[in-house]
């Protein structure tokens, strides 16, 4: 059996994750050029959240502003109050390198039992929007998405 | 370094990192000697579906993954038509569950569930989900549990060190080998109670129970071969209360006192009821690979608002508490506590007898407007597991009472009551006494479909109580007609709000009733009635008695009393004249009575003289009468002689009768008693007054008292004449009393004028008659200027003319 060792996903994911929530005002650009600069931003929106199973869901929201909300039964103590613009752009980037535009909406893995939740990563970009929900880890580049989603959110698991 | 070329530097970092980690959805172990197999998972994604084990479900295009649709048998797979259960509490030392009672409280709520769910209706829900080796009966039977204190493989201190799905599968395939009775096959369930703080993932680490699940159930196998007969049921049930993994993810409940107990009871029950319509994980699912219990996780209906309402009562008496979610039920479309083959499709509950009741505080009330009923009603749910919705209680008030018609008493989880005090008011009173004022309290309720239940209908009853008021009545009153009469009546009533109003009928004419308004009346008035005597009806109605108190007082009206008073003619009267009695009659000596005829009276005896006449406005009534009356006094009186309404009454006075002669013997007499105190010479004047006197009251001169012989009746004016003459002297020259002797000349005087005036009376010679009134008036004018010789003169001459 091969194991998924978290201690080996934690620090990139985190180090990602603090260079995407670092805020545009305190880059080098400074506040002087933050609106020539939002123009040149994507404007994504993401949500993420636990669905399906017999654990309480929830659901992250990540407006095209940055700013972060949640429902339901959110893991982690502490959500960040915003993610930079350049954070957002970043995770769009992330999620087209890892071809989340390209996986199925649904997808369930082999192994993964009816009582596990789901996780879904929603990403509204040039007016589309997709959801793509996925029970167990036979995605990996749909879980490297959902774990930096989640860091930079500030919805780490325990 | 610009920020853009930053993220994309940690973007591609990220990347590689992520693509150094291999992931693996699953890792197959040949189940072969001591080592299970573990148990397949369906799965399923567009274009990269396959078979892991030997179970593969067919994708679902189109589909939700949240849609809610029916269960369906995907394999068709296999249900475990019964369940013999056998409990794992694998507890190594230093473990314990997060049980704030401890462990054996919570080992021992989970052995309750499994005693007491057989033949619950929360287990008839699988009943209608048939597999291809049967249909799963309303049978499940707890077997034994055990304490496994064996160490953990993993720590479970963190999601590297978890404890696996492996790991489990190890320890069920071990203990159902070192235990008898413990079976392989579809009729034997296993549950492995894990600890507090335990971290428990799937073989991959990916889906724990921190982050992935409360519960999960699934199956392993034995020798090799994944088929019914050689897998083994079983069910990992993490603690739900334990803090870092299931805590805040997997809910709360405390209905017994054991919040951790009774919160991973519900998922004890979910994986159950799971693993009895999808024991091999290829049966009963809807379209998104949900099952009976993941489509209801955690719908507990009613007990949803709090965390301490029971909603499943089983057991002996329905005494274990428990709350646990609804399952799914494809006959009701969602989810549901029970299952019937009939009707809505759930047991819906059937209150009956005690479980509505309608009561009200007032046996009795006096029923006046504003009385105030105090209700209380309340519906129980008698159901073990079956919610009450929409109770509607609608009230339909007794007569003359109203107030608020329908509540609202909401929805009820199982063996809840609502209760309700409401106020019903009298409006349409006062309402007889005696009367049974009925309300009636119709209860209307569906079960959990939402379907209409039969109404139950209650009542609660008073009775209007309501003393009679009674009468104080004085005793018999009498009183004169026309005269006011006034006097009280009261009546009591215990009922203080009662209302009584006082009449009186059968009163006297005149008299009238006052209805004082608070419980007293007064009579007055002025009797106009006839006397008699009047018997008056007073009543006192407080309005809620069929007929009204009543008394009677007797009122006798008596006649009226009056005076009457003489006051006609009064003194000297000359017989012969024609003279006015009168009399004044009043009543009570106060009031002028008018119309009323009085009987006036002159004289006495034989000789009696009567006139009668009516009274005008002043009450007076007079009438002339011809004197004819003896001389000498006489009595005058007015009498009247009473009628039905007056009593009678007379006044009287006295008369003196007189004539001519009488005068001329009045004087007479008077000159005669002068003469005891007269000086010789008075005495001798007097003796000649005395002597003319009598000459003049010759009888033979004399045809009645007041008129003389017309032959020789000249005699007398002249004997007069004379006698006056000496009169006079003896005024002039005596010392006999001046006004004595004025008087004596006065009557002679006035006799002569009596004389003359009745010889004009008799005359029918007009002419003559003339003369002699002139004569008259002659002697008028000597008599007043003291020439009453004179006077006298002219008297005969009148007289003398007409005779």
């Amino acid at each position: 059996m091969t194991r998924i060792d978290p201690r080996r996903i934690a620090p990139a994911v985190l180090v990602l994750a603090l260079a995407l929530a670092l805020p545009l005002s305190v880059s080098a650009a400074g506040r002087a050029g933050a609106a020539a600069t939002q123009s040149r931003h994507t404007g994504a929106a993401f949500a993420f959240g636990r669905v399906g199973g017999n654990i309480a869901p929830f659901t992250v929201t990540i407006a095209r502003n940055g700013t972060v909300s949640s429902a339901g039964a959110t893991p982690g103590s502490s959500l960040a109050p915003r993610v930079s613009l350049d954070g957002l752009d970043g995770l769009l980037r992330l999620a087209r390198a890892e071809g989340f535009f390209s996986l199925p909406h649904v997808v369930v893995c082999r192994g993964s039992l009816p009582d596990f939740a789901g996780q879904f990563v929603t990403i509204t970009t040039g007016g589309t929007t997709r959801k793509v929900t996925v029970r167990g880890g036979c995605r990996p580049g749909f879980t490297e998405l959902y774990a930096v989603v989640s860091a930079v959110a500030g919805a780490v698991q325990a | 370094m610009n920020r853009k070329l930053l993220l994309s530097v940690l973007a591609f970092a990220a990347l590689v990192a992520f693509s150094s980690v291999s992931i693996s959805g699953a890792a197959t172990r040949k189940a072969a000697g001591g080592e299970p197999g573990m148990g397949p998972a369906h799965w399923y994604a567009p274009g990269a579906f396959g078979t892991w084990g030997n179970v593969r479900a067919a994708p679902r295009a189109g589909k939700s993954a949240l849609a809610v649709d029916p269960l369906t048998n995907t394999g068709p797979g296999e249900v475990m038509p019964t369940t013999r259960t056998h409990l794992i509490f694998w507890l190594p030392s230093g473990f314990h569950y997060s049980s704030s009672v401890g462990d054996g409280n919570y080992e021992s709520q989970m052995i309750k569930y499994f005693q007491d769910v057989g033949g619950s209706q929360i287990l008839n829900t699988t009943t209608q989900y048939t597999g291809t080796n049967g249909t799963p009966a309303d049978t499940s039977t707890f077997i034994d549990s055990i304490v496994d204190t064996t160490a953990f493989p993993h720590t479970g201190a963190d999601v590297a060190h978890a404890v696996t799905q492996g790991d489990l599968n190890q320890e069920v395939f071990n203990q159902i080998g070192a235990h008898s009775g413990w079976n392989l096959g579809l009729s034997d369930m296993y549950f492995v109670f894990l600890p507090n703080g335990l971290v428990d993932c799937n073989n991959a680490l990916t889906s724990c129970n921190t982050n992935a699940y409360c519960a999960y159930h699934t199956y392993g196998y034995s020798g090799g071969t994944d088929d019914a007969a050689h897998d083994f049921i079983w069910a990992d049930i993490p603690d739900n209360r334990s803090p870092g993994t299931t805590l805040g993810g997997c809910g709360r409940s405390n209905v017994t006192g054991d919040e951790s107990a009774d919160t991973t009871l519900s998922s004890v029950e979910h994986e159950h009821l799971e693993a009895v319509s999808d024991p091999r994980l290829n049966a009963w699912m809807d379209s998104t690979g949900a099952e009976n219990g993941d489509k209801c996780n955690r719908e507990m209906g009613v007990a949803d608002s709090s965390a301490t309402i029971a909603n499943n009562y089983l057991g002996g008496g329905a005494a274990d508490l428990f709350r646990i979610q609804r399952e799914w039920s494809n006959a009701v479309s969602g989810c549901a506590a029970s299952y019937t083959t009939t009707g809505s499709g759930v047991e819906s509950p059937v209150p009956s007898g005690g479980d509505a009741t309608a009561s009200v505080v007032e046996p009795t009330i006096p029923g006046n407007n504003g009385d105030q009923l105090h209700y209380s009603i309340s519906f129980h749910n008698p159901s073990n597991q079956d919610d009450v919705y929409s109770v509607v209680a609608t009230v339909g008030y007794a007569g003359g009472v109203s107030g608020t018609t329908t509540f609202n008493l909401g929805d009820l989880a199982p063996h809840q009551t609502a209760t309700r005090s409401f106020t019903g008011t009298v409006s349409g009173g006062p309402l007889a006494a005696g009367t049974v004022l009925t309300t009636s309290v119709t209860f209307a309720f569906a079960d959990s479909t939402g379907t209409a239940q039969p109404a139950l209908s209650r009542s609660a009853t008073s009775t209007v109580s309501n003393a009679p008021p009674a009468l104080s009545l004085p005793g018999a009153q009498t009183q004169d007609f026309n005269d006011p009469l006034t006097f009280g009546i009261s009546a009591t009533d215990a009922d203080a709000g009662d209302a009584v109003s006082l009449s009186a009928s059968g009163l006297p004419a005149g008299l009238s009733f006052t209805d004082n308004g608070d419980r007293t009346g007064t009579v007055s008035g002025t009797i106009t009635a006839a006397p008699g005597p009047y018997f008056v009806t007073f009543s006192a109605n407080d309005h809620h008695q069929l007929a009204p108190t009543s008394g009677t007082v007797l009122i006798v009206v008596t006649r009226e009393e009056t005076t009457t008073v003489y006051n006609g003619v009064t003194g000297d009267v000359l017989d012969g004249s024609t003279v006015t009695l009168s009399g004044l009659l009043r009543e009570d000596g106060v009031t002028p009575l008018a119309g009323k005829s009085l009987t006036l009276t002159l004289g006495s005896g034989g000789s009696t003289q009567t006139c009668s006449a009516t009274t005008d406005a002043s009450g007076v009534a007079s009438c002339a009468i011809l004197v004819n009356q003896p001389v000498g006094p006489h009595p005058v009186s007015a009498a009247f002689a009473g009628d039905t309404l007056y009593l009678p009454s007379s006044g009287a006075d006295s008369v003196v009768v007189y004539t001519a002669k009488s005068l001329k013997q009045d004087t007479l007499a008077q000159a005669i008693a002068l003469l005891p105190g007269a000086t010789k010479q008075e005495a001798d004047r007097l003796r000649d007054v005395i002597k003319k006197l009598n000459d003049s009251l010759d009888p033979s001169l004399w045809v009645d008292g007041n008129h003389v012989s017309r032959k020789h009746g000249d005699k007398v004016f002249s004997s007069e004449k004379d006698a006056v003459g000496k009169l006079v002297d003896l005024i002039r020259k005596g010392s006999l009393p001046d006004a004595t002797l004025q008087g004596m000349i006065d009557k002679l005087v006035h006799a002569d004028r009596i004389l003359a005036e009745g010889a004009i009376a008799g005359s029918s010679d007009a002419h003559k008659t003339a003369e002699a009134q002139e004569e008259l008036v002659r002697a008028a004018d000597d008599a007043l200027h003291g020439r009453f010789g004179d006077a006298i003169e002219h008297y005969r001459n009148a007289w003398k003319k007409v005779s």
